[in-house]
């Protein structure tokens, strides 16, 4: 078994001089789901939030926590291998560099013993320098780009099924973040019917409706909003 | 020998521009700092348009989106500083430990950075681009350049890993102490989010007094 004075003193650092782009993913990854975690239980303390707000944003916090780690593992390391073979392959080369030079330095590479050159370890600093600058660009695109936009979209579902499965267990309708509050919600109103009509009707729209008619059936209600 | 035709070069071979080239080496050795600045910088644009944008946060109300907005604002600068300041802590700690003898380099560590840089001219190059002067190291012999590189690069290594270690404990204690504490002002400060929570009030106070008469 290894000793962790061995692991953290020459194995790691080994990694790191080797393999610096995966080290960079890999620690991001770890940060980024401690980094979740903190933010998540700092929502649910923040007394300042309103309630609606306080839920929607702590779905969010842990979709953007699981996001990120997948995100980052798919694009990062998969941003990094492209880079490296797209130096390798010769398509783009040190400035000052031939793409024939380049295939000599990858055949040098197979044989042992073979005497590299000033050349040579420019492409090979080039082709480890587009590595690293693709991981941290799949780094930029996944944590920036792709996780906040996939987060957004699952955390409003995320939280709708919730409010689902809670109004089966206990028949009480709580509040969606798209409405505003309302002491009307309380009544018994199927939330399905109730979500599946959001996109298509306003909410401010939905409240005149339930105020102005509160002892309607909530399914004539919404033919009626539709076909009007 | 098989030679490439040179029209075939051009053909396919896209140069990278001369400023990639020469700090190449200083990329390929990005310190967990600074590729934090990177993302933390990014973010705090792209993050908070993306949490504000009504087609990008398409599930949110107004109020909901720019609190979200202003929260993402908030969390990126508390993350990004914290996250950088540990990370830059611990690689100052990994730089100065072998030097204040808090740890050595082990034996056989040579050949590591022998095997990741196997010639002469790419260890110099590393040496530089770590701030080491050409004169310095230009009367060393190999054998030399490759006992200094081990010296510079063994403290880096522990010095990422030390920064990693320290950014792991700030991120949860630092976002859990700051973040809420600056969201919070700012819902306070910032005259747009005041009166959009105004008008939200005023709607749910008259939505309640509606439908207490009906």
């Amino acid at each position: 078994m290894m000793k962790a004075g061995q692991f953290f003193g020459t194995t790691v650092p080994k990694y790191v001089i080797e393999n610096n782009g995966k080290f960079l993913t890999y620690t991001s990854a770890l940060t980024f789901t401690v980094s979740g975690l903190g933010q998540g239980l700092s929502v649910l303390n923040n007394k300042k939030l309103p309630k609606d707000d306080k839920k929607y944003i702590f779905y969010q916090e842990m979709g953007t926590m699981g996001l990120n780690l997948a995100a980052l593992l798919a694009f990062s390391l998969k941003f990094g291998k492209w880079g490296e073979n797209w130096a390798k392959s010769g398509n783009f080369l040190p400035n000052g560099v031939k793409s024939s030079q380049v295939k000599e330095y990858i055949k040098k590479l197979g044989q042992s013993g073979a005497e590299m050159t000033k050349v040579d370890s420019k492409i090979a600093t080039h082709i480890k320098a587009t590595g690293v600058a693709a991981t941290l660009l799949g780094q930029i695109v996944a944590l920036n780009v792709v996780a906040p936009l996939v987060r957004n979209v699952l955390a409003g579902c995320v939280d709708k099924y919730c409010k689902h499965c809670k109004k089966d267990g206990k028949d009480k309708f709580i509040p969606s973040p798209v409405l505003p509050a309302s002491p009307i919600r309380n009544e018994q109103v199927p939330v399905t019917m109730f979500t599946s009509s959001l996109h298509s009707t306003k909410a401010s729209d939905m409240f005149n409706i339930f105020a102005d008619n509160p002892h309607k059936n909530v399914k004539e209600l919404l033919n009626h909003d539709k076909t009007n | 020998m098989v030679t490439i035709p040179r029209s075939r070069n051009v053909a396919f071979g896209l140069n990278a521009p001369k400023c990639f080239t020469e700090k190449a080496a200083k990329l390929a050795n990005t310190q967990p700092s600074m590729q934090r600045l990177y993302i933390g910088a990014t973010a705090l644009v792209t993050q908070t348009a993306l949490d504000y944008g009504k087609w990008t946060n398409p599930y949110a109300d107004d109020n909901t989106r720019k609190n979200c907005a202003t929260r993402t604002f908030a969390k990126m600068i508390v993350t990004t500083g914290s996250g950088v300041l540990a990370r830059t802590a611990g690689e100052w700690l990994g730089r100065n430990g072998l030097k204040k003898g808090l740890f050595k380099v082990p034996e056989g560590f040579e050949n590591v950075i022998e095997k990741a840089y196997e010639t002469t001219e790419a260890q110099k190059s590393q040496l530089i681009s770590m701030g080491v002067k050409l004169e310095e190291i230009a009367d060393k012999t190999p054998k030399q350049i490759q006992h200094t590189l081990t010296k510079k690069k063994y403290p880096a290594a522990i010095g990422a890993m030390a920064g990693v270690a320290m950014a792991v404990v700030s991120v949860f204690v630092a976002d859990m102490l700051f973040i809420d504490p600056i969201t919070n002002w700012m819902l306070d400060k910032c005259p747009w989010l005041n009166k959009n929570k105004k008008a939200k009030d005023i709607d749910n106070k008259q939505q309640c007094e509606k439908s207490s008469k009906g």
